[in-house]
């Protein structure tokens, strides 16, 4: 066993836990791009227990005596009602997480783009499926003899996972921000406006497959055969005939908005964001919504994420992306 | 390694506590929305938690039947299949696969006296080989969760918008069923199939059951009847109407009349009531609508499953004859050729002559 004494061992898996708190709780909002700290402390918790355990949890069979292959499958069926507790912690988390973004920070939507779990919640449970177990066996330890330093840097080996995942994770960072995820209504049940049909838009940009950070744009469209125009928006500028027509637009952010998704920001810190709206002479509608993602603590990569929406007067989709 | 094992502290938290905790909390969210279904729903589910607890203090014995490692072995492959089914995307019990749903839950009854309980049963009840068996099931059995849970989450989340959809409609869906088999049954399933064929020489004497093992079984029963009573009632149970009509108060040469009726189908209080409630005027010329029989109005509450809008429909015809028709049709979850048609109607004359209502 390592030289860490137990005390301190116990105290790991604590930190361990407090860790995995913060990434199922619904406070903080958001982790402001602390995500992968987050992460990588906990990779780190993950293989000093380990090595303090002697990875037993992941030991063959065949290299384990009788009291040791008894105490690794013990700990495995302690870990199936941990698992099963985190998992209800987590669904409880998610249920608490639900009605902050609803009640507190903006709805859905006419048409939202799924988000399971987020990754928060996936980086959650797969340390949790991963290594209870061995947090299972590290709190049962009793206090042990010392191992010699050789023997601990041989089970610190998996460490070299940090800049692993550090690797990919820059790596899938580095790719452009290809997913991009559209969703529409046309004519929506959601908005009627006498004299003109009207659509419902949903779109989700991002960048690090999920472990980065996603612009999405909600928008409402209508168009009466002479223009297009946003619904829903004052912000926007606002065709005059419009506003001569069904008097000044009111702010409906459930079927339009602009602002930043703070939920969004675990993994990366987006700034900046704006959208513009421009009619052109044929009534074609250009909607474009910009926003600027900072990924590493000091803006290490940076990415300008953009959604593209062109309605034409009759209603038809140019292009949206 | 050492040989000396703390234990951790034993958390006081069975299933069946945390099952009648969740309801609880049901109950009390049922009782400050007023919802009379989600009362029942509750009381079910406290029910269900009540019977687990039952079923759990009556001591079980796998018996001759059950000893066969072949007869095991066919459970433990019926439920594995079961399972799939419902991980491939099957709809959750109050949808297509309740037949299939009650099946899982009676094979994981018979699972547990399969394995005599064995995977959750206290220390101090099993013996040195059981303890063994079951923590080695239960390694065996994590890890196949692990690695199914882990890979088909993450590669889901990270693969694409399209099984990122699929990730968000399965947390919902048949594949959580899936999970939750897995997670709470899988170590006895593994101990149901790892066992040994049982000595052959053993007798097993047959015995009168005690009455606890009767008010268990009976328990058991009740809770898998009670889901197919609710879900075939709707098609089976006369449907309850009530209807009333008074005038009210129309601008300068109008009448108005308000028009409420409701029918309910399926047990009372835990059916799906569909309702009417509507002011109809007329001039002379023509009946015409006030209010409340347009298309939005057209919405069942306290919907179960199998229920389809047939029809919305309002006109006036050439002679000034208000018409308005709601159909809806209810399926049988069970059968689902099993089928009632449930329709309300309003047809106003345009002299205010109510031809029919509702």
């Amino acid at each position: 066993m390592s030289g860490l004494p137990r005390i301190r061992t116990r105290h790991l898996v604590l930190l361990m836990a407090l860790a995995w708190a913060i990434l199922i709780s619904p406070y903080p909002l958001s982790l402001h791009g602390w995500g992968i700290v987050v992460t990588l402390v906990l990779i780190g918790l993950d293989v000093a227990l380990g090595a303090r355990t002697g990875w037993l949890a992941f030991a063959r069979s065949s290299g384990l005596d009788e009291r040791e292959a008894a105490l690794r499958n013990r700990a495995y069926r302690t870990a199936f009602r941990v698992v099963i507790g985190g998992i209800l912690l987590m669904a409880l988390g998610a249920y608490l997480s639900s009605l902050r973004t609803f009640f507190l920070l903006d709805s859905p939507g006419p048409l939202p783009i799924p988000d399971p779990l987020g990754p928060r919640g996936i980086v959650a449970l797969l340390e949790l499926l991963a290594l209870a177990p061995t947090a299972v066996i590290a709190w049962r330890q009793p206090d042990s003899e010392r191992t010699s330093a050789a023997a601990w840097l041989g089970r610190a080996m998996p460490a070299l996972a940090i800049p692993l995942v550090v690797g990919v994770w820059v790596l899938a960072l580095s790719a452009p921000p290809a997913l991009a995820v559209t969703r529409s209504q046309v004519p929506t049940t959601s908005l009627e406006v006498s004299g003109a049909t009207c659509g419902a838009f949903s779109a989700l940009r991002e960048v690090g497959y999920g472990f980065g950070a996603g612009m999405r744009m909600r928008a409402a469209v209508c168009w009466d055969g002479k223009q297009a125009w946003i619904f829903g928006d004052p912000a926007l500028r606002e065709p005059a005939f419009v506003g001569n027509l069904f008097g000044p637009t009111p702010s409906d952010p459930y079927l339009t908005t602009c602002a930043v998704a703070v939920d969004a920001q675990d993994f990366a810190v987006v700034s900046g964001k704006r959208c513009t709206e421009s009619i052109d002479a044929n009534g074609t509608m250009h909607y474009v919504a910009q926003e600027q993602v900072s990924i590493g603590l000091r803006g290490l990569l940076q990415h300008q994420l953009r959604i593209d929406l062109v309605v034409t007067r009759d209603g038809r989709v140019i292009n949206f992306g | 390694m050492s040989a000396n094992v703390a234990r951790l502290p034993r958390v006081a938290v069975s299933l069946p506590a945390l099952i009648a905790t969740i309801a609880i909390a049901l109950l009390v969210i049922a009782w400050l929305s007023g919802a009379q279904s989600s009362i029942l729903t509750a009381a079910y589910v406290i029910f269900v938690a009540l019977t687990i607890r039952v079923v759990r203090s009556v001591p079980v014995s796998a018996g001759a039947w059950l000893s066969r490692r072949l007869v095991r072995r066919t459970l433990v492959a019926g439920i594995a299949l079961i399972s799939l089914d419902f991980a491939a995307g099957r709809g959750l019990p109050f949808d297509s696969g309740l037949v299939l749903f009650l099946a899982l839950v009676a094979g994981d009854v018979v699972l547990g006296r399969a394995t005599s309980r064995m995977a959750s049963a206290k220390d101090e009840f099993v013996d040195e080989r059981q303890e063994a068996l079951r923590n080695r099931a239960s390694r065996l059995a994590y890890g196949m969760v692990a690695a199914a849970t882990g890979v088909i989450v993450f590669g889901a989340y990270v693969t694409g918008p399209a099984t990122r959809a699929w990730l968000d409609g399965a947390l919902h869906g048949g594949p959580m069923i899936a999970f939750a088999q897995l997670l709470l049954f899988l170590p006895a399933m593994l101990i149901a199939w790892l066992e040994p064929e049982a000595p052959t020489d053993e007798p097993f004497p047959a015995r009168r059951w005690t009455a606890p093992e009767r008010l268990a079984a009976a328990m058991v029963g009740i809770a898998l009847i009670v889901p197919i009573v609710f879900l075939v009632s709707p098609v089976i149970l006369p449907v309850r109407s009530t209807a009333f009509q008074r005038p009210e108060s129309a601008p300068a040469g109008e009448t108005c009349r308000y028009f409420d009726a409701t029918r309910e189908v399926g047990l009372p209080g835990a059916g799906t009531t569909l309702r009417l409630s509507a002011v109809a005027c007329w001039n002379g010329k023509t009946a015409f609508e006030e209010w409340g029989l347009n298309d939005s109005d057209c919405l069942p509450s306290g919907v179960i499953a199998g229920v389809t809008r047939l029809r919305c429909s309002r006109s006036v015809d050439a002679d000034g004859t208000l018409h308005f028709i709601y159909a809806t049709r209810f399926q049988s979850a069970l059968i689902p050729t099993v089928t009632r048609d449930v329709v309300m109607t309003l047809v106003l004359a345009k002299d205010g002559r109510v031809v029919q209502f509702p």
